[in-house]
C-alpha cells in the first residue's frame, strides 16, 4: 500500500498514517463516500435526487418536534430536532444540496427557537449565526442571533447584527425595537441611562 | 572619372556557414536556458492553493500494490473531483477582485501569476477528471460532474453544521461565560438581559 494511507479489504476502509489534519478529515470524508456508495448499491452515482425513504423518515421527527414545541416540552423538542438532522446528515453526499440545504435551515430555525425558549442562549446563537450564514435574507434569523446575544450579556454585539439586520430589512418593526433595547442595556451598562 | 578598383576579398565558402551555426546554436542555447529558468521559476513558486489531499489520495490508491475495490477508487475520484470543484469555484469567486487588484497595482506579479496558473492548472484537472471518468463506466461524466457539485457543497455544509459545538465552546471561553451543571450561565461583570425574548 501506499506510504500515508493504508486499506483494508474487508471493511473497504482507508486509514491515514499521515496524522495532519487536513488528511484525516480527507480520509474521513472518503471513507464516508465509500460507505454512501457501497450501501447505494449502484455502479456509479447518477443523480442526486434526495432518498424518499430518509425524507419520510425524517418528516416524522420534524413532526413529534413540533409537537413537543406545541407541548411546550423543549427538550424533547431539541432532541428530536437533534436526531432529525443527524438523520439527515447520513444522506448520500451527492443528493441533491438545495434540498439538504431547506432541510438544515427548516431545522435550525426550529431548534434556535427551543433553546432560546429553554434559556440555553449559547446553544441558539451558534445555532442562529450558522442560520445567518445561510439566509441572511431572513428579519428573523437576525432577530434570533442579536436576541441570543443580548440575553449572553453581549449587548454590544447585539446592537451590530439589529443594525446589520436593518440594512437588509429597512425598518422591521421588531429589528428596531430590539435596536432601541440593545442602545438601551448599553447606555445602562455605562451608566449614562435616564 | 577613373573609377577606382575595389579590392576583391577572398573569404572561405564556410564562414557564412559558421556564421549561421555560432547564430542558431546561440538561439538554441539562450532558449534552453531560458525555458530552464521559466521551469525552475514556476516549480519554485508558492502555490496559490494548499496541497490537494484528495488528488495525492486518488493517485495513492491507484498506483497501490494492491489495488482496492472499485467503489473504494470511485470514491477516491468523487473526491478529488469535488476538491476540484472547490477550487475552481473559489477561483471564480476571486477573479473580479483580483483583477481589480492587479490593474490598481495593489497586488505583486507573483500573486498575479499564481492565480493564473492555478486557474490553468484546475482546468487541466477538469480535463484528466473526464479522462478518468471514462475509465469506470463509458458515458458517466455528463452525470458525474453536475455531482462533483452536490458532493462538494454538502461536505461544505456538514462541516460548517459540524463546527457548532467547538463554536460554541470557543465563544464561552472568550467571552468568560461559565455553564453551570442545570444549563444556567454564571457571566464575568454584567447582569444580563432578563428578557427571554422569542421569535414568533
Amino acid at each position: 500500500m501506499a506510504a500515508n494511507l493504508s486499506y483494508d479489504p474487508v471493511t473497504k476502509h482507508v486509514s491515514a498514517l499521515d496524522t495532519s489534519e487536513g488528511y484525516i478529515e480527507e480520509v474521513d470524508a472518503l471513507n464516508r463516500l465509500t460507505k454512501d456508495l457501497v450501501s447505494s448499491g449502484l455502479e456509479v452515482p447518477e443523480n442526486g435526487e434526495p432518498s424518499k425513504q430518509q425524507t419520510a423518515m425524517i418528516q416524522k421527527l420534524v413532526n413529534s418536534a413540533m409537537d413537543a414545541m406545541k407541548r411546550r416540552a423543549y427538550a424533547e423538542a431539541i432532541k428530536n430536532i437533534t436526531v432529525a438532522i443527524d438523520a439527515a446528515s447520513r444522506r448520500k453526499r451527492w443528493e441533491a444540496f438545495q434540498v439538504q440545504l431547506q432541510e438544515l435551515i427548516g431545522f435550525l430555525q426550529l431548534r434556535t427557537d427551543a433553546y432560546m425558549l429553554s434559556a440555553k442562549y449559547a446553544d441558539a446563537l451558534v445555532d442562529a449565526d450558522l442560520l445567518l450564514l445561510m439566509t441572511a435574507l431572513t428579519a428573523e434569523n437576525f432577530l434570533r442571533k442579536g436576541i441570543a446575544l443580548l440575553n449572553l450579556g453581549r449587548y454590544d454585539e447585539a446592537r451590530v447584527v439589529f443594525e446589520r439586520g436593518l440594512c437588509f430589512h429597512e425598518g422591521n418593526d421588531k429589528l428596531v425595537q430590539h435596536l432601541a433595547v440593545s442602545k438601551k442595556l448599553i447606555a445602562e451598562e455605562n451608566g449614562d441611562a435616564v | 572619372m577613373d573609377e577606382e578598383e575595389m579590392p576583391i576579398t577572398k573569404i572561405s565558402v564556410y564562414t557564412p556557414l559558421i556564421y549561421v551555426t555560432i547564430m542558431i546554436g546561440a538561439l538554441v542555447v539562450f532558449s534552453i536556458k531560458y525555458r530552464q529558468k521559466k521551469l525552475k521559476e514556476l516549480t519554485s513558486r508558492k502555490p496559490f492553493f494548499d496541497r490537494n489531499i484528495a488528488k495525492e489520495m486518488y493517485f495513492e490508491l491507484v498506483n497501490a500494490d494492491e489495488k482496492p475495490n472499485e467503489q473504494v477508487l470511485k470514491a477516491a475520484l468523487i473526491r478529488r473531483g469535488a476538491e476540484c470543484i472547490k477550487r475552481t469555484l473559489k477561483l471564480k469567486e476571486f477573479t473580479p477582485f483580483m483583477n481589480v487588484l492587479y490593474h490598481k497595482g495593489s497586488i505583486s506579479d507573483d500573486l498575479w501569476e499564481r492565480f493564473q496558473t492555478a486557474q490553468k492548472v484546475e482546468e487541466i484537472e477538469i480535463q484528466e477528471l473526464v479522462q478518468e471518468t471514462e475509465k469506470y463506466k463509458k458515458g458517466w461524466v455528463s452525470k458525474f460532474l453536475p455531482l462533483l457539485q452536490e458532493v462538494c457543497l454538502n461536505e461544505a455544509l456538514a462541516k460548517k453544521y459540524n463546527g457548532l459545538k467547538d463554536k460554541k465552546v470557543d465563544l464561552l471561553h472568550e467571552w468568560g461565560i461559565k455553564v453551570n451543571d442545570d444549563g444556567t450561565y454564571v457571566f464575568p461583570n454584567q447582569t444580563p438581559h432578563k428578557q427571554t425574548a422569542t421569535v414568533k
